[in-house]
């Protein structure tokens, strides 16, 4: 909980509770006591090898096969609606991650700000397609829970990381 | 003299070479026994692609030469011993691959032959994290192994090197990475979240004796430090996301920021130069230099961006000495004498030498691996 007051408001805080339970990580969030995380993604960088040179550091655009789709404000790893799954489901075979970290991300068309889920799914080699890398309010992992350098497939019995979805959570505010 | 055989010696001579050339000699195969190169670069490589085949590339400063390869399995940390002639690897394998059952391990390696030499079992709260040095670290005794933890709860496993086991868990809530005390082999100091330093000595058994924490020193929120220290005896370096350097002394109970100053001017800063990157410090305590990986125009979420220039300084004076071209760099290190810079050009993959220092240096580049991250120096 210490963690948590830290980097997110109240508010938000019910919200990233309320996506826990969504996520089936009640379990996982009892064994790990004091802590109250959402996760993420594995690592990556914010270039472009495709020649389009560095990347732009914050998203904006409307295309969800984009790595500048809004949503992915702060998604570091393979989209897995690249990888056989969608924006917000893990491809067959590959299992959700049990924690996960709670994003905040601008989506231009209704000028709203949401909470955002990245879990990575699990269990099965890396995807190796769409890797995106952006860190809005990400933070050294000293803020676990803003933390995209690491793979939030650890607290599952199959630790391979695979992709990262980005669900909607809810509309941030304050 | 055959038919073939004239024909053959005729195209020879009408090429202008000789009748009389040596045949090649039979060879017989052997293993180079040693890396003899006197400076080495370590470039980890998460290898994203294929994350469970990390690899460990080791390069000659001085030829450029590509010297061997290490496997780091999944999400392997990698740090040197402290007389060199070790590498150290924290990591852990699945027992099919992609699945299956999973074992973590300290592996030691001999630098120079380049074979392992033996392994330690570890407990399987190892953060699979990507390469960072603070992620793993020996005590200046070399008797103490640090590796961090993440379930995502944190702490710190302490492995005893002379008994070659682990011996303890070390619980770090809501800090991250280990910066070991120079004068005191039994402490370590973490950063944590609520912008705090916190100070822990083990005892002889490897178990937490005593924690101490330090005031506020910096806001996670508004100006972050980034989790690399860069190490001068009992200092370390560290670098803001926004551009503040900070020395922090860790040697006493509790640790304390002995100075701060900016990297850039009042008009460099409205231009949005900042430092970005994985590993984007680095200090050379003998010489007084400090180079960073900076770039313009930078925003939240920019810290990872690669650099469009390094910039030299002077640790005593606090001044910019150069300006240098930033090779697209995520990561530093200084060599060992301080004279060359070594850099990860992440867009070209691979190693860049700065064999001078300045805004027009002498640079040379070795294409290494994938997605190399972390940098260390023989």
């Amino acid at each position: 909980m210490k963690l948590l007051q830290h980097w997110i408001d109240s508010l938000a805080e019910r919200q990233v509770r309320r996506a826990a339970q969504f996520t089936g990580r009640r379990s996982a969030l009892a064994s790990i006591g004091k802590w109250m995380v959402a996760g993420t993604a594995l690592p990556m960088l914010p270039f472009d090898r495709s020649g389009s040179a560095q990347a732009a550091s914050q998203v904006a655009g409307d295309d969800p096969m984009a790595c500048d789709y809004w949503r992915n404000c702060a998604l570091d790893g393979f989209l897995c609606n690249c990888c056989g799954g969608s924006m917000s489901d893990c491809p067959p075979g590959a299992e959700v991650s049990k924690v996960t970290w709670v994003g905040t991300c601008h989506n231009p068309k209704d000028g709203k700000d949401y909470l955002v889920s990245y879990n990575d799914c699990c269990g099965k080699v890396a995807c190796g397609r769409c890797l995106c890398n952006f860190n809005e309010r990400e933070r050294p992992g000293y803020r676990m829970g803003v933390h995209n350098d690491i793979n939030w497939c650890m607290a599952n019995t199959q630790t391979m990381y695979h992709c990262t979805v980005s669900a909607i959570v809810g509309v941030a505010q304050g | 003299m055959n038919r073939k055989f004239a024909l053959a010696v005729s195209i020879s001579v009408a090429l202008g070479g000789t009748v009389t050339a040596a045949e090649l000699e039979p060879e017989i195969s052997k293993t180079i026994p040693a890396v003899t190169a006197k400076n080495r670069i370590y470039a980890a490589d998460i290898a994203i692609n294929h994350i469970a085949d990390g690899k460990l590339h080791i390069v000659d400063a001085d030829s450029g030469k590509y010297l061997g390869v290490i496997g780091i399995g999944f999400t392997g940390q990698v740090t040197l011993s402290n007389d060199k002639r070790e590498i150290l690897v924290s990591t852990g394998y699945l027992s099919r691959g992609q699945r299956g059952d999973r074992a973590d391990i300290v592996e030691v390696w001999d630098a120079d032959t380049l074979k392992f030499k033996y392994e330690i079992p570890i407990s399987d709260k190892r953060a699979m994290a990507l390469q960072y040095e603070g992620l793993m670290r020996l005590s200046a005794d070399g008797r103490w192994l640090f590796v961090q933890n993440a379930t995502p709860a944190t702490s710190v496993s302490v492995i005893d090197m002379q008994a070659k086991k682990m011996v303890g868990e070390v619980a770090m809530p809501g800090c991250w990475a280990i910066y070991p005390v120079q004068s005191d082999s039994k402490r370590f100091a973490s950063l944590c979240g609520d912008g705090t330093i916190q100070t822990v000595t083990i005892d002889d058994n490897g178990a937490e004796a005593a924690r101490k924490t330090s005031a506020k020193v910096f806001d996670a929120e508004a100006d972050a430090w980034f989790m690399q220290g860069e190490q001068a005896g009992d200092d370390y370096y560290f670098v803001s996301f926004k551009g503040n350097v900070a020395r922090v002394n860790v040697a006493g109970e509790t640790a304390a920021v002995t100075e701060t100053w900016p990297l850039a001017s009042k008009a460099e800063m409205q231009k949005g130069w900042r430092p970005g990157g994985y590993q984007p410090l680095a200090v050379h305590g003998d010489s007084n230099r400090l180079y960073v990986a900076m770039h313009a125009g930078g925003v939240e979420g920019s810290h990872k961006n690669p650099a469009k220039q390094i910039w030299a300084f002077d640790t005593q004076t606090k001044k910019r000495i150069a300006r240098m071209p930033g090779h697209a760099a995520i990561s530093l290190e200084p060599s060992a004498d301080g004279k060359r810079l070594y850099a990860i050009d992440i867009e070209k993959a691979s190693i860049v030498i700065f064999d001078t220092i300045g805004a027009k240096p002498k640079v040379r580049a070795v294409q290494v691996g994938e997605v190399p991250i972390q940098l260390e120096a023989e």
